[in-house]
């Protein structure tokens, strides 16, 4: 046909112009444009489904309800029984990851029989060390009466340590890790730079009763901080218009007697910002409000911090080295396995009906589906070999199951290598074995290493074989009988779970960033041996 | 190829002296009078529970390693009486036959099992029973029949080995004599429960108290009215709840781990992990 010269040359489109031409560089116009149009399409979704993986992974962000506004306060004015004190700063340890926190929080931290841990309130797994001081009068029994409020409390708990002055707290504060202490706001200038104030955040929206009452089986449950700024600024009239029932909203102010809290418990659809220890104090109704955070999720500590109470609170260092240590191993048991296997298959094997039937085979087993290879492994090495849950298990039942990928990969590199390789080195007096291991091998290196490589992805992405031989430990691999968890099965656990959805999307995006290292390196090993081979 | 040998010797070397190294570190420290590894396992609801125990055990006791597997309640009972666990625990209460074949219950805290719905997609905040027991039993499938939304209801329920779902369907479609609707999206944990609801458009589902509020796409309701709450397990007017339990093959022997680590759960201390999870003490 004419036509495919006609495309590049738009000058002679004139000339040749019969309906059947034309009709022709339709039909290649419309395929051309269908293949850019799905290639284009290809690479978009990939690079959404990537981009979205890491921009999940990398920052987190979300509308958390608490009983208490996002309002944090550094400096804390206290009741102290008609008395005037100064105000309270509360002082952490500059390595814990706290700005602010519910006062709710702050109580449980000094008042928890067991030692509290901050993880429940910025995922550092960090023991709390309370400190308190009481040498400073009235100042030092109203931060008392502050912090054991709500719990029936009359002395702080043992765990709570004493300090000898205010010097001696932001000292001790400041070379402990995970302490806590307070200050009066007057020493809490030009604080050293290993303390930090944290802040409390103790301003809670108190309403009436009926405000968070069902109404045709539905409720006002939680409100954004925008619609408390709002509420508290008296610009919205009804609680229809943050989706509460259709009453309107008084705003009571709050005053230093008992008389706010009286108007508040009598009024339908009242409101007021108060104290969350008034609120505690006589059983009034909250209204949640959401607060909006948002931060780094891959930080630097998410990565060599240890995980603990399921992964919730630290990081996953020693998850990310069981995974190496699976590859490792992995790779160690499956590469001579494999590769001799190839070599017997290629260079001594009579080629015959045997072979195909053992080609097959391998082929069949690397497209069975890992679950199967799971079950065989459950079987075969936890119960019959009696090996039981643990890392000797997975590993050999992963050996297997990449072993195929690695013999066929390698038999191909094999074949790939030019008969006249051989014969050259026959001729020049080698034997069989000296020609296989000196020429062969390096010349077929490329390849094997590409088996390999391919053997590291899959062992990286299982899961299914690994839930039921590695079980679901998240200590370090410490021995062969020794249960763990790798990265892909740690984040199964944690979004099936619920754990944390952030941080499944941040082990997500370590999982990413390792395979494209792996291929990035392959491709590197790969330039370099090709180089080597070449000269 | 002889550098990535040796580099590959290098890692491996390094990976072990840091294992090894791990392992002093663990058994150098603290006066053990418990050592050894430890297979507790059974119920999902209860993971939470034994597993902070067993990490603050574990700094008792550095040399103690317990693992915890949780494949059910079921497995649970199992588990003690065919010694693949030392301590088995479940969410619901033990059959005749199981006691009969010597497990031996202690009971460590008592739960409630709410039901939670989707929250972006179903506007209710309060389901009759009647109408719960009617969703599990298959009879109504669209929330409109129920004041809600025109959308077919999906129906996520758990798995037979689970506990919670035996307990609740003791309280509810048992005591309508009907029995759950084969047609539900079966889930294997709370967890998954939770997560599966809170990201499926017009889920139903139900969970132990202490996985309320994990996954913040999920919320509960109440039920006739009835919050989810510990005053309302405590005084009985939830209607669905239960204790959970610690299960040995007979009474754990005197001065084994298992009986230290039983009192612990029992203590002050074992009881204040039982209320951070969100479960309810026994006293």
């Amino acid at each position: 046909m004419t036509s495919t010269g006609s495309i590049n040359l738009p000058a002679e489109e004139k000339i040749i112009s019969s309906p059947h031409s034309r009709k022709i560089r339709l039909q290649e116009r419309i395929a051309k444009s269908l293949i850019w149009f799905l290639a284009v399409l290809t690479i978009a979704i990939l690079a959404w489904i990537v981009g979205y993986l890491m921009v999940k992974g990398l920052r987190y962000n979300n509308n958390v309800p608490y009983d208490v506004t996002p309002y944090a306060e550094t400096r804390l004015s206290l009741d102290a029984f008609g008395e005037d004190v100064e105000d309270v700063v509360f002082i952490i340890h500059h390595k814990t990851r706290s700005e602010d926190i519910p006062v709710a929080g702050l109580r449980k931290l000094y008042n928890k029989t067991r030692p509290e841990n901050w993880g429940f309130y910025n995922q550092q797994n960090l023991r709390v060390v309370p400190l308190a001081y009481e040498g400073a009068g009235a100042f030092s029994a109203a931060v008392k009466d502050f912090i054991l409020t709500a719990d029936d409390l009359d002395d702080y708990k043992k765990n709570v340590q004493e300090v000898d002055s205010w010097q001696d707290m932001i000292e001790q504060v400041g070379s402990t890790a995970g302490a806590l202490g307070f200050l009066p706001a007057s020493e809490a200038e030009n604080l050293p730079k290993t303390v930090k104030v944290l802040g409390v955040r103790r301003t809670s929206v108190a309403v009436h009763p009926s405000v968070m009452e069902i109404v045709d089986g539905r409720m006002l449950r939680e409100i954004t901080s925008e619609d408390a700024e709002r509420l508290a600024s008296g610009e919205v009239a009804n609680w229809k218009d943050v989706g509460g029932i259709d009453y309107p909203v008084t705003l009571i102010e709050r005053t230093s007697d008992g008389q706010c809290l009286e108007e508040l418990q009598s009024t339908k659809g009242a409101m007021l910002l108060c104290h969350y220890g008034d609120v505690e104090k006589n059983g009034l109704s909250i209204l949640p409000v959401k607060r909006h955070e948002t931060g780094w999720n891959l930080t630097w500590h998410f990565i060599v911090e240890a995980p603990a109470r399921s992964g919730q609170w630290g990081g996953i260092s020693y998850i990310i080295i069981n995974t190496f240590f699976l590859i490792l191993f992995t790779v160690l048991f499956s590469t001579p396995v494999g590769v001799m296997a190839a070599i017997f298959m290629v260079e001594y094997a009579k080629q015959g009906r045997l072979m195909r039937i053992l080609r097959m085979g391998t082929e069949t087993l690397a497209g069975i589906p890992s679950i199967v290879f799971g079950l065989f492994g459950f079987i075969f090495f936890v119960q019959i070999l009696g090996l039981g849950i643990g890392f000797i298990s997975s590993t050999l039942t992963v050996t297997l199951m990449v072993l195929p990928t690695i013999i066929r990969t390698s038999e191909e590199a094999l074949k790939s290598v030019p008969q006249s390789f051989r014969e050259g080195s026959l001729a020049l007096g080698a034997t069989k074995l000296q020609t296989i291991v000196k020429v062969v091998l390096p010349a077929a290196s490329p390849g094997i290493l590409t088996g390999i490589i391919l053997a590291v992805g899959r062992t990286v992405g299982e899961t299914a074989v690994l839930i039921y031989t590695l079980g679901s430990n998240y200590d370090l691999v410490s021995g062969p009988s020794s249960s763990a968890r790798v990265l892909s099965l740690h984040l199964y656990m944690l979004f099936s779970e619920a754990l944390s959805f952030d941080r499944t999307f941040a082990t997500g995006a370590v999982l990413v960033i390792i395979i494209l290292l792996t291929n990035l390196s392959a491709t590197f090993v790969m330039k370099r041996v090709s180089k080597n081979t070449g000269k | 190829m002889k550098k990535i040998i040796a580099v590959l010797m290098i890692l491996f070397v390094a990976g072990f002296a840091f294992a090894a190294g791990q392992q002093d570190a663990g058994s150098a420290s603290g006066e053990a009078s418990f050592s050894g590894n430890y297979a507790f396992g059974g119920s999902t609801t209860v993971e939470p529970i034994i597993r902070a125990a067993a990490e603050a055990f574990a700094e008792m006791y550095p040399s103690v390693k317990i693992s915890y597997d949780a494949p059910g309640s079921s497995a649970g009972v199992k588990g003690p009486l065919e010694g693949t666990y030392s301590i088995g625990a479940a969410s619901r209460s033990l059959k005749p036959e199981e006691v009969e074949a010597g497990a031996l219950a202690t009971a460590i805290a008592k739960d409630g099992v709410a039901v939670v719905v989707n929250k972006g997609s179903v506007p209710m905040d309060d389901i009759k029973l009647e109408d719960v027991i009617a969703i599990y039993a298959g009879e109504i499938t669209n929330w409109s029949q129920i004041g809600g939304p025109d959308a077919e209801i999906v129906v996520f329920n758990r798995d037979e080995a689970s506990g919670t779902r035996s307990c609740f369907n003791d309280a509810t479609v048992k005591t309508q004599k009907k029995s759950f609707t084969e047609t539900a999206a079966i889930v294997t944990s709370n967890g998954d429960m939770v997560a599966k609801v809170g990201s499926t458009p017009y889920a139903i589902g139900y969970c132990g108290f202490g996985y309320l509020g994990k996954d913040a796409g999920t919320k509960s309701v109440t039920v006739s009215m009835v919050e989810p709450t510990v005053a309302n397990v405590l005084n009985g007017s939830f209607p669905i709840q239960r204790d959970l339990i610690l299960i040995t093959k007979g009474p754990a022997p005197a001065g084994s781990l298992e009986e230290a680590f039983i009192n612990y759960i029992l203590s002050d201390e074992g009881q204040e992990i039982v209320e951070e999870e969100k479960f309810i003490p026994m006293n």
